[in-house]
């Protein structure tokens, strides 16, 4: 059988908070829990969960931002610690991430080009004309005309520099798209126009989605399979048509409920603390 | 006689070159206990509409305009300036996107209730506090005795936007202007923030002017609903009309945008 | 750019170094009088048509001298600064970047350096090693970069956490591409409004080493020492003390217009 694309074996991050003067350790927070998942080659995976749950620290895990305290993230079977050299950035080429914070995610001083080039260029993976053509291909894909190479990020609009994003994190061809809530800081319209952008690509191009969203109906309309993640736990996995019309932890069922703003089936006081 | 009687209201910032029409002569009114809800995306004009109308939005860079802007029968827009105040926060309370921002971090919230009660009202000391206590109770509030004490960063999202209701309630206002009050609430909450809010509009009697970007918002909680685009109001008539008969592409592109996909269980249908 | 010309003030002040400059380029073609030529019979001239500036004790034309000495002063202020921002640049960045033993290590020497004062510091080295316009700007440099590395490992460290860092780090930048093409880009910012403000600094530093007979040796002129020059015939000759004086105020000056308003455009920018 062939391995999983990307996999998560009981993983665990925890952060420690440390004290201001002396650097002394004055508590930890464990944002995510002793977590596993897998996604194979072409799937899309949809990870729901609200503020606080730990999908954006798991995202990081994903991709290998960040270290995990405990457990082991693979890339097809092979664990990223135990990479190196070619293998290592060939693994890194394979799995990319787009992000929440548009304006934040591009470098403010560098032109559309530059964001886009950058990839290839640490990967060495075109020079010159060809790298030329490549971006132009990229852009393509994305649905952005060929003036916006040189713009920079302050002078486009939140649609457009979330395709940005994405045309970088295509650069490398990547087996797997990680969205961290690609369309929480944008319109309506706007994000709708993004999602059917990235079903458009996971079709094309075969690419696997690893959707984070708090947003249900977004993730639900990607993806063909939800996991429910609440602090630092995954609550639930299961495909899509099942998690909505037979969930099976309650935190799911608020979840759909809430989803669909049925008003009167919310308890009238509150339940946050 | 309607509650509230905008008349070619604009607003413009900046001079010549550089002058941006955030509202362009919009025209609308709200009858007492009813509910109308502005839809728009970023840039619409719908923030800068809800500030104008109370003469929150400082004027220069503002430059705002209007026939009229009538308020239980006074034009807001001739009002000098104390009147207004008192009107502001007293018959006309605002509710926004961030309680973070809204309320004031080195007061109790117990402090700002009652600043809210006494300037507001006619309640004093005790009686004020007493009131609070009963406001924080009734946006269901736990232990709300022990709250008042607290300060605002020791709440959770949630909570400090209950703590906003409350103080926009207890100044027993006519009008609630709600600027995306839950935009910011992970959505388990916000299902109880808007609820909290359409009980409270109903049980008190009170109009509200809703601005949400989201539509299924305004179809739980409004009555009427106007669409803006690039400061205009394209569409403007009763919720179950606008949303099953659009008559303008903006519209139909907003509801286009809804993800098809119910949620609803049973056997989901995807559009 | 545009928000300086916006700013008049900051206008005027760039105005002002930029004639200052072009002075400096031109003058062997705009200084009337060799600022070497010694004429002692035309010694301590009030200003005249002849000598607009007057005469100093060897009949040399002062207008010609403080000429040249805006090449030597504004020289001086450049490198100085030059080498501040450079060695205060990559300190910082060190610091900020890679955190741990290594920030704290460096953080201490900038907090040692900075305890010192920087006036004493010159003075010892210069008089310890003898006086050069080399030494001079080297030692200028040392004693500004501490500034110059708090403010950039502070830029880094706010930098590094920011979204389009991450993603650099995800697409696989090397750490040193990281710093070249993501993080000092965005942190420059400060340093030049530091950096502007700096120059004004050096200037005035060259200024009070030369009022000591410290700094430039004559006959080399600087406007520190034909103040310097000008001191033992200040109740004759105030035109020896007024000119360089003027000169240094007027420079100063501008440079720090222009550095705030540097700071006002990048902080309207926010």
């Amino acid at each position: 059988m062939a391995s999983p694309l990307l996999d998560a074996s009981r993983v665990s991050k925890t952060f420690s908070l440390q004290g201001r003067m002396w650097r002394q350790d004055v508590g930890s927070i464990e944002a995510v829990s002793d977590v596993t998942l897998s996604i194979a080659r072409g799937q899309t995976l949809g990870l729901v969960g609200e503020s606080g749950s730990g999908k954006s620290t798991l995202a990081r895990l994903l991709v290998g931002l960040l270290e995990p305290t405990a457990g082991e993230v693979r890339r097809g079977g092979e664990s990223l610690r135990s990479l190196r050299g070619e293998p290592l950035r060939a693994a890194r080429r394979a799995v990319q991430m787009i992000f929440q914070d548009t304006a934040n995610s591009l470098n403010p001083r560098m032109t559309v080009e530059d964001i886009v080039s950058e990839p290839l260029i640490i990967h060495r993976l075109a020079a010159g004309k060809s790298r030329r053509d490549r971006l132009v291909e990229l852009l393509d894909a994305v649905q952005l005309p060929r003036e916006l190479l040189a713009r920079v990020p302050r002078q486009l609009s939140g649609g457009e520099r979330q395709r940005v994003g994405i045309a970088r994190a295509l650069a490398t061809d990547p087996d797997l798209l990680i969205c961290d809530e690609p369309i929480a800081s944008l319109d309506v319209s706007v994000g709708a126009k993004i999602v059917e952008l990235l079903r458009r690509l996971h079709a094309s191009r075969r690419m696997a989605l690893l959707f984070i969203s708090h947003d249900l109906r977004a993730v639900a309309a990607l993806c063909e399979q939800i996991a429910v993640m609440s602090k630092g736990r995954i609550l639930e996995t299961a495909p899509t048509d099942e998690l909505l019309s037979h969930p099976r932890h309650p935190y799911t069922e608020l979840l759909i409920r809430s989803a669909e703003l049925d008003l009167d089936a919310a308890p009238a006081s509150s339940l946050d603390p | 006689m309607p509650l509230l009687d905008v008349s070619n209201l604009s607003v413009s910032y900046g001079r010549g070159r550089e002058r941006v029409i955030a509202v362009d002569r919009v025209s609308v009114s709200l009858e007492p206990g009813e509910t109308l809800a502005i839809v728009g995306e970023s840039g619409s004009g719908k923030s800068s509409l809800a500030l104008a109308l109370t003469r929150l939005l400082p004027t220069p860079p503002a430059d705002v305009r209007a026939d009229r802007i009538l308020f239980e029968g006074s034009d807001l827009l001739q009002m000098p300036q104390e009147q207004l105040r008192a009107i502001r926060g007293g018959r006309i309370a605002y509710v926004f996107q961030d309680p973070g921002t809204s309320l004031n971090p080195v007061l109790t919230i117990g402090a700002q209730l009652r600043e809210a009660i006494v300037q507001h009202t006619a309640y004093r000391s005790m009686r004020a506090n007493a009131q609070a206590v009963e406001w924080l109770e009734r946006v269901g509030m736990p232990s709300a005795r022990d709250r008042l004490g607290a300060y605002p960063h020791e709440f959770s999202g949630g909570m400090q936007q209950r703590a906003m209701l409350a103080m926009a309630m207890a100044a027993k206002p006519a009008l609630l202007i709600a600027d995306e009050p839950t935009t910011a609430l992970d959505v388990t909450i916000q299902v109880q923030i808007l609820r909290l809010i359409r009980d409270l509009t109903r049980q008190l009697h009170l109009s509200m002017l809703l601005i949400s970007h989201d539509l299924t918002v305004v179809e739980r909680i409004a009555q009427r609903v106007a669409i803006m685009s690039a400061g205009r109001i394209v569409e403007l008539g009763p919720v179950a009309e606008v949303f099953t008969r659009p008559s303008h592409p903006h519209t139909k592109e907003l509801l286009a945008c809804r993800s098809s996909v119910t949620l609803r269980r049973g056997r989901p249908s995807h559009g | 750019m545009s928000a300086i010309l916006r700013n008049r003030i900051a206008l005027a002040g760039a105005v002002i170094l930029l004639g200052l400059s072009v002075v400096a380029v031109l003058a062997p073609w705009i200084a009337p009088y060799d600022p070497l030529h010694v004429n002692l019979p035309d010694a301590l001239l009030p200003p005249c048509t002849a000598y607009p500036l007057g005469t100093d004790q060897l009949g040399r034309d002062v207008l010609s001298r403080l000429i040249y000495g805006t090449r030597i002063s504004l020289t001086i202020g450049f490198i100085a600064v030059g080498i501040a921002v450079v060695v205060g640049t990559v300190v910082g960045a060190v610091a900020g970047f890679y955190g741990g033993w290594v920030d704290t290590v460096l953080m201490r020497v900038v907090d040692t350096m900075l305890a010192i004062p920087t006036i004493f510091l010159l003075l010892a080295i210069i008089a310890m090693i003898g006086p050069s316009i080399e030494l001079i700007m080297v030692v200028i440099g040392l004693t500004g970069w501490m500034g110059v590395a708090r403010l950039v490992r502070a830029e880094i460290l706010s930098l590094k956490e920011r979204e389009f860092v991450l993603a650099a780090r995800m697409l696989g930048a090397s750490s040193f591409r990281i710093i070249t093409k993501h993080l000092l880009p965005n942190a420059m910012a400060p340093v030049l409004v530091s950096a502007t403000l700096g120059v004004g600094g050096a200037i005035l530093s060259e200024s009070v080493l030369s009022y000591l007979g410290l700094g430039v040796q004559p006959p080399t002129p600087s406007w520190g020492n034909i103040l310097n020059e000008g001191r033992v015939a200040l109740g004759v000759a105030w035109w020896l003390t007024v000119s360089p004086g003027l000169a240094i105020l007027i420079t100063v000056l501008s440079f720090n217009l222009l550095g705030e308003g540097i700071r006002d455009a990048l902080a309207r920018r926010q």
